[in-house]
């Protein structure tokens, strides 16, 4: 008998280890780099708006509306290079696989309510910022939510999406490292699934737009879509994990 | 802390490629062991067996007395350093050591603070800008900070030059006294680094070919110099290594045991006995051997 066991308790307390410093990279990245810099090109864009009255037809609509292209897209670029980057890396400094994993799914967790929370706060100082001209931001594009002050579903809507790109990030991520460029690119064609399927079950923003209008879809309702969004998203990551979970370090 | 190892009958494949070839031995762990071989002899692939890089699919490998792979009780206390970083671009040295302060549960803070400024490395520096020389004195100071029961260093100190890497193996002696653990390095450079190894294991196109400990192993050769017709005499029999003759004098390295009878004679005939390099032996086992036809 050897006293060398692995258990669940040390699995997960390894594991939110894991999370929480795959967190801080991605607060440190994300929250010191990319928000500010999303922030400051939006109000750039609604400063403009304002000062110019609008452009034709789109006068006052809302220019936050539009943070959830990069706000979904940026974590899933950050969520390749985990994929890819980061498993190697922890390996070497003694996690297991099944913990990576684990900390994955805290990091997607945690990023994706953070978001949701800034993209919350920044319709809601739209919605205050506009309503000093005696304006209300109007949307151009599907959403969830009708106004700024529907915010459990302004949060879902961010989480859900950011959550689902995260996955699939990782997904892809875990796919280059194992095939390489060449293969990796090719299997995007898979691996890009999950992330449009959430956004075809979603239906909203500019993918929304296109399948509402487009190709008539009717978007189910919303105690169907949510818990579908979830189990894409869920589904990919434990996907991942099986993936990940023999696959051998490079020399 | 320090972890025994175990290796039975292993054998790895990459398609028709044999790396690994029904390799077994046993390591009792607390000792300095060398492990050699050609280029493509299997080092790598062994060692990354043994820190969980890969999953084991024939034969059995423990660590102790466990299995490593995906059983971060064993994991946390192997630290496998290769040559070359495989930390993302954009990394940090603080990044690489701050992840290892977290992950490595007998990380020594101020060990590694003393181990940067002996290697002079910039800690904000992205590791992709260092130089290959600073990327191995990363990996070192990983290593050692790591007090890790199992460290091993695949050929992760050749990019320093001459006098660092003459730093490294006092440094690394030094600490061994201090903290006992079970180090494994592989490495070309063994005239340079065979004098810290308490145990050597010679691996062959994927076969373990020798292991034995150091002393034993260089008993195995001898080098007979001295006048070329005694020296022939003496070492008629054995396996000739290689021979050098100027005039009358002839030197002589042959593989093999030379009895004490033997060897009383000849010295009393007035030839010298030495014994041969570890590189000499570690030459004549890996040497490529005509394939009969």
């Amino acid at each position: 008998m050897t006293a060398l066991v692995d258990t669940p308790g040390r699995t997960w307390r390894r594991g939110l280890l894991c999370g929480r410093q795959l967190t801080v990279m991605m607060a440190y990245v994300g929250g010191l780099w990319f928000l500010p810099i999303v922030v400051v090109v939006f109000v750039g864009i609604g400063a403009l708006q304002v000062a110019t009255g609008g452009w034709g037809d789109l006068s006052w609509s809302s220019v936050w509306e539009h943070s959830l292209q990069p706000m979904r897209y940026f974590p899933l670029a950050m969520a390749i290079i985990v994929g890819a980057g980061m498993l190697p890396n922890y390996v070497s400094h003694g996690m297991t696989r099944r913990e990576f994993s684990i900390g994955v799914g805290i990091m997607i967790a945690v990023v994706s309510v953070a978001f949701a929370v800034v993209g919350a706060i920044g319709l809601g100082v739209e919605d205050v910022i506009y309503g000093w001209f005696g304006e209300s931001p109007e949307y151009t594009v599907p959403h969830l939510y009708a106004d700024p002050g529907d915010v459990p579903l302004v949060l879902a809507q961010y989480a859900l999406l950011t959550s689902a790109h995260m996955a699939t990030g990782w997904l892809i991520g875990a796919t280059y490292y194992r095939f390489g460029g060449y293969l990796g690119t090719a299997m995007l064609l898979v691996t890009l699934l999950p992330a449009i399927a959430v956004e075809f079950v979603l239906s909203v923003s500019y993918f929304g737009q296109v399948a509402q209008d487009g190709f008539g879809w009717d978007r189910p309702p919303l105690a169907v879509v949510i818990p579908a969004c979830l189990a894409i998203t869920a589904a990919t990551c434990y996907g991942t994990y099986r993936f990940v979970r023999r696959l051998a370090i490079k020399p | 802390m320090t972890l025994g190892i175990d290796v039975r009958n292993l054998t790895v494949r990459f398609g028709d490629v044999v790396a690994v070839d029904d390799v077994s031995f046993t390591l009792s762990g607390g000792k300095i062991y060398g492990l050699l071989g050609r280029n493509g002899s299997g080092k790598t692939t062994l060692l990354s067996l043994l820190a969980a890089f890969a999953p084991v699919r024939q034969g059995k490998v423990l660590v102790g007395g466990a299995e490593p792979f995906e059983n971060s009780a064993v994991t946390e206390k192997v630290c496998l350093i290769r040559e070359r970083s495989i930390a993302p671009d954009g990394t940090t040295v603080k990044d690489i050591l701050n992840d290892a302060r977290v992950f490595r549960p007998a990380w020594d803070e101020k060990y590694a603070d003393r181990l940067l400024d002996m290697f002079q490395l910039p800690r904000k520096k992205t590791v992709s800008r260092l130089s290959r020389g600073q990327q191995s004195a990363l990996g070192i100071t990983v290593g050692l900070a790591s007090r890790a029961s199992v460290t091993i260093f695949d050929e992760s100190y050749l990019g320093l030059d001459a006098p660092t890497r003459y730093d490294f193996y006092d440094e690394l002696l030094r600490d061994y006294m201090e903290q006992p653990r079970t180090i494994i390095m592989s490495s070309h450079l063994i005239e340079e680094v065979g004098r810290l190894f308490e145990e050597v294991l010679i691996l062959d196109r994927g076969r373990l070919v020798s292991h034995e400990e150091t002393d034993t192993l260089l008993t195995a050769g001898a080098a007979v110099t001295g006048p070329a017709h005694l020296v022939d005499e003496v070492t008629q029999g054995l396996t000739v290594l290689s021979q050098q003759q100027l005039g009358g004098t002839k030197s002589t390295a042959v593989y093999g045991k030379i009895s004490e009878d033997a060897q009383a004679r000849a010295r009393s005939a007035g030839l010298e006995i030495g014994s041969l390099g570890l590189q000499d032996l570690f030459v004549h086992l890996t040497r490529e051997r005509e394939e009969p036809t």
